[in-house]
């Protein structure tokens, strides 16, 4: 009898402890679903070409918030858009064109600024200016490779030149006072 | 005009955008009404919108009086309705041209006549 007494209390614990899990889970869910999809809606705006993004950016935040009360199928809505990012990208006069001739132009730029700064016409910090400049203009996935080969060598030159001038510096101090 | 390429999702949008051609429609209701997942409405949208068969606005509400942002609305064009219908007409004709030929031929170990 006191084994089923028990039993009964256990059931009854694990079940009212179930219940209120599977409710706080629930509301964690709710809570996240609506980030999670601004978060894919965003990403999929950043493939679309730059002068597409905000129209659409915008037209996918209202159909997100028009279906603020059904958590789930908002969030099918925003992974089909992610989904469907790249084609709309391609339909819409392809993207990379804008961003490639960006690309280019920024390329070209920074070979400029490089060739003056080793010409002696332009400091580096100058260089670093104009570099970060021609940056901007470029899309996401474009800076990273502009970041990497072009700032990451202005910067490890600045580094380099000084430790080069303090040297220089030191050795102009120990000739004077040797002198 | 330049005649976008009729792929399913296409004929599914122009299908349901025919049923009432001045009827204005959001994404998401396109979606449900052709029963196409959003992956492949938007670029299908885009498609048409580029031929001038679709135009597109904002929805004529205030968004603080309806509590959410405005929506982008569809709407088949005046030449994008009678260039759909002639492209789903000849479709159609296409297709029962088909039908015709497949049910005359000859079938498997049948001789041609």
């Amino acid at each position: 009898m006191i084994g089923f007494a028990l039993s009964v209390v256990l059931i009854a614990f694990v079940y009212i402890v179930g219940r209120v899990a599977v409710a706080l889970l629930t509301d964690e869910l709710r809570g996240w679903i609506p980030l999670l999809c601004r978060l894919l809606v965003n990403a999929a705006a950043r493939r679309l070409p730059p002068r597409e993004r905000a129209r659409w950016l915008k037209e996918w935040r209202a159909e997100l918030a028009a279906k603020a009360d059904r958590p789930l199928s908002a969030l099918m809505y925003a992974i089909g858009v992610h989904h469907s990012a790249k084609a709309l990208a391609a339909e819409l006069g392809v993207a990379s064109d804008e961003d490639s001739s960006l690309a280019t132009a920024a390329s070209r730029r920074a070979q400029e600024v490089n060739v003056q700064y080793h010409e002696g016409y332009i400091t580096s910090e100058e260089m670093r200016e104009a570099l970060r400049a021609s940056m901007g203009l470029l899309a996401r996935r474009d800076r990273v490779r502009f970041f990497v080969k072009w700032m990451v060598p202005a910067y490890w030159w600045a580094v380099r030149h000084y430790f080069v001038w303090r040297r220089y510096h030191r050795e102009q101090k120990r000739a004077r006072r040797n002198s | 005009m330049i005649e976008p390429q009729l792929t399913p999702q296409v004929i599914a949008l122009l299908e349901v955008m025919l049923r009432d051609p001045t009827d204005p429609w959001h994404g998401f209701e396109l979606c449900k009404e052709a029963g196409l997942k959003s992956g492949t409405v938007y670029p299908a949208l885009a498609r048409l919108e580029r031929a001038g068969w679709l135009d597109s606005e904002w929805e004529d509400v205030d968004p603080s009086l309806a509590g959410r942002p405005r929506r982008r609305l569809y709407r088949l064009s005046g030449t994008g309705e009678a260039a759909a219908r002639g492209a789903l007409d000849r479709l159609m004709q296409q297709v029962q041209r088909a039908r015709l030929a497949g049910r005359n031929a000859p079938r498997l170990g049948e001789e041609p006549a």
